[in-house]
């Protein structure tokens, strides 16, 4: 069952229980009211017609008077005040009557004088009967007022019907409100259904219109809120997975050629009888190509391993220097180009190897960038080991890009020197692992500087 | 007869210079061009070529932007790629391309793949020539010095396959596979009857040779 059906069923039950209670109570109350004012006006002319035959009755029956003319006086004085529902009684015999009823077998007056009356169903009439006892001369009579008050039920059975209808009218407009108002009270929470409904259907950017400041309305910013981080994620988490699509196929690439030309060779050599510099020309791209595939997986062994946390140690400068120096003598010398190297600092927290590893690709990246007889420099000063070339320069579109896995500016230039496009993602990964910034300076055509830019310990 | 001419496009030269030697050996003339760019300045000098090896990530242009040029002059494109994804596959054979070659790919694919789609182009000879022989794809016939030399159709079709393949060694399971089919039970000394048959005929004892525990190759250089 639904919220809205649980909150109208439980304010109809409430609402329906009020009106019963009232309207029966109200019956009740009118129903006693009316027989009330019928029974006074009853009692009031029983008193009156019982006191006026008894006075006249005191007036003119002290005589001593013979059986049938007292007979007759009492009939006579009764007969002045009766009415058509008057009824006198005197023992067992009816004296005056103009009904069919015996109202003395229905209220009996035996003991006391009071005034009593009786209201009851007589031959399918309400009928209501008042009398009372009164002793004139040793003589007892009774007095009774005989009344048919079908009517007066008729006009209560009426009434009751009306107030059924106006209550039936009520309950149904009632109930008709209430659920209006009920579902337009929980009309927020539907819409924050729908929209949650729409976000689990992957429709993220979805939000809830927030109009109410009651706790609905809370509840909503609560999950705009909600749905704002659970965006977040996903993007994050979709970045990251396009990231990882990306490399993989990077990946992919950087050994699908480096193995198309082995296994091409390594078949040509294997099937077709060719003359030796052929033979060689092919042996050393083999040759080559492996190399190639050597230093891809050094760097992305590297890069795996680079995923744990390493230990810092305060390493001399100096002596990095000197070490990257011995590293790309090679380098160097392939590219002719000359490195310079000054050094202000003494000590630098850091992976001495890692730390290697980053100016080796940074200094290899320069060279790479450079014509002969160009000059690459690197300088470390406060907390900052930055590498100056003098190369092609990069533009500004590509200086967000270059850290990416397998992005290269240049593609076939790159490969030409050798390079897989991962340089720069690991000297990215390693400064990140040294909690230190990068900062990359390039003016097309002219040289670019990457600063390593390492936090200040004190 | 004129060899048919293939151009390479291929920014990688390890992997251009074995596709050289082996479009070389197999009688196939080419050019190597390594650029996009240099690659539409080439064409507009000279653009006779019979079959284009387009690499998919290249300098300058790539390979799926030259594909307009290959149309423009009317040249049948096998792309070469490193892209297995299907979208890239579906892309270049919705460009136009004839064949999509994945690598790492068998040099021996490469040959048959462009053997094929210069058939289906019809620029391919229907007349083989070695040595003194002539052999005709049509009429399955072979000459040795105008002479017609009758040889069974499986001897045929045996010599056929070494022709086209020449200067390569070809195994053994290869050619029982391509010419009496994978279903044939029969073992590779099947083979090595037939190519007796086929040296005594046409007297090719020096050209036709055996390559131990390989297969066989016909030599022509």
């Amino acid at each position: 069952m639904k919220l809205w059906m649980k909150v109208s069923t439980i304010c109809i039950c409430v609402f329906l229980i009020i009106v019963g209670i009232s309207s029966t109570l109200l019956i009740l109350m009118s129903k006693d009211n009316i027989l009330k004012v019928t029974l006074d006006s009853a009692s009031t002319q029983q008193h009156n017609l019982q006191s006026s035959f008894s006075e006249m009755m005191g007036y003119y029956g002290k005589d001593d008077m013979d059986l049938v003319s007292k007979s007759s006086m009492v009939k006579y004085c009764f007969s002045r005040f009766a009415d058509s529902t008057s009824v006198l009684v005197s023992g067992d015999q009816t004296i005056f009557s103009n009904i069919s009823i015996s109202p003395e077998k229905i209220l009996n007056l035996a003991s006391s004088t009071e005034q009593q009356h009786y209201i009851g169903k007589i031959d399918g009439r309400n009928i209501l009967i008042v009398g009372s006892k009164t002793t004139i001369a040793n003589d007892e009579y009774c007095v009774y007022s005989v009344r048919d008050i079908t009517s007066v039920y008729n006009s209560i059975n009426k009434m009751i019907w009306k107030f059924a209808m106006i209550s039936f009218v009520c309950i149904v407009v009632g109930v008709v409100l209430i659920i209006f108002l009920v579902r337009f009270a929980m009309r927020p929470l539907k819409e924050l259904g729908d929209t949650a409904r729409h976000i689990a259907k992957g429709e993220y950017n979805k939000r809830v219109k927030v109009s109410a400041h009651d706790e609905v309305g809370s509840l909503a910013e609560d999950f705009n809120d909600m749905a704002e981080a659970v965006q977040a994620h996903i993007n994050e988490l979709n970045e990251n997975a396009q990231r990882q699509i990306l490399f993989i196929g990077g990946l992919t690439h950087e050994f699908k050629t480096p193995l198309t030309s082995v296994i091409g060779h390594s078949e040509t050599l294997l099937y077709t009888k060719m003359p030796e510099d052929v033979v060689l020309n092919s042996l050393s791209h083999i040759h080559q190509q492996c190399k190639r595939l050597e230093r891809l997986t050094q760097k992305l062994l590297r890069l795996i391993t680079l995923e744990q946390q390493i230990e810092l140690k305060e390493e001399s400068v100096d002596n990095l220097l000197e070490f990257v120096k011995d590293s790309v003598e090679e380098t160097v010398r392939r590219n002719d180009i000359t490195l310079k190297m000054t050094c202000d600092v003494d000590a630098i927290p850091m992976d001495f190897d890692l730390m290697l590893s980053l100016l080796i690709n940074l200094v290899d990246n320069a060279a790479k960038a450079s014509k002969a007889g160009q000059k690459v420099q690197i300088h470390a000063y406060k907390n900052v080991i930055e590498v100056t070339d003098q190369g092609i320069g990069i533009s500004k579109e590509e200086i967000t890009r270059i850290v990416e896995p397998f992005y290269m500016v240049d593609p076939s230039r790159n490969k030409l020197k050798g390079g897989s496009g991962l340089g720069l993602a690991l000297v990215k990964r390693i400064a990140d692992a040294h909690g230190a910034q990068i900062s990359i300076e390039s003016i097309v055509g002219q040289g670019t500087t990457v600063k390593i830019i390492f936090p200040v310990y004190k | 007869m004129v060899a048919n001419r293939i151009l390479v496009v291929e920014d990688d030269k390890a992997i251009s210079d074995f596709i050289a030697i082996n479009l070389q050996y197999t009688g196939y003339e080419y050019t190597v061009l390594s650029d996009g760019i240099e690659v539409v300045t080439y064409l507009e000098q000279d653009h006779s070529f019979d079959l284009a090896l387009l690499d998919v990530m290249l300098p300058g242009f790539d390979g799926f932007e030259l594909m307009d040029y290959m149309k423009k002059y009317n040249i049948p494109v096998i792309y070469l790629t490193a892209k297995t994804d299907v979208s890239s596959k579906i892309k270049g054979l919705r460009g136009g391309a004839e064949d999509y070659i994945v690598k790492p790919f068998e040099v021996l694919e490469l040959l048959v793949r462009i053997e094929k789609v210069l058939k289906r182009m019809g620029k391919l000879d229907s007349i083989l020539r070695i040595k003194d022989i002539t052999i005709d794809l049509e009429d399955h016939t072979v000459c040795m010095c105008g002479e017609n030399i009758s040889l069974k159709p499986l001897e045929f079709d045996l010599l056929v396959m070494l022709v086209k393949y020449k200067n390569r060694t070809i195994p053994r399971e290869r050619l029982l596979n391509e010419i009496w089919g994978v279903d044939f039970i029969g073992g590779t000394r099947t083979v090595d009857v037939h190519i007796a048959q086929i040296r005594k005929k046409l007297n090719l004892h020096q050209e036709l040779k055996s390559i131990p525990k390989i297969g066989y190759r016909l030599e022509t250089l």
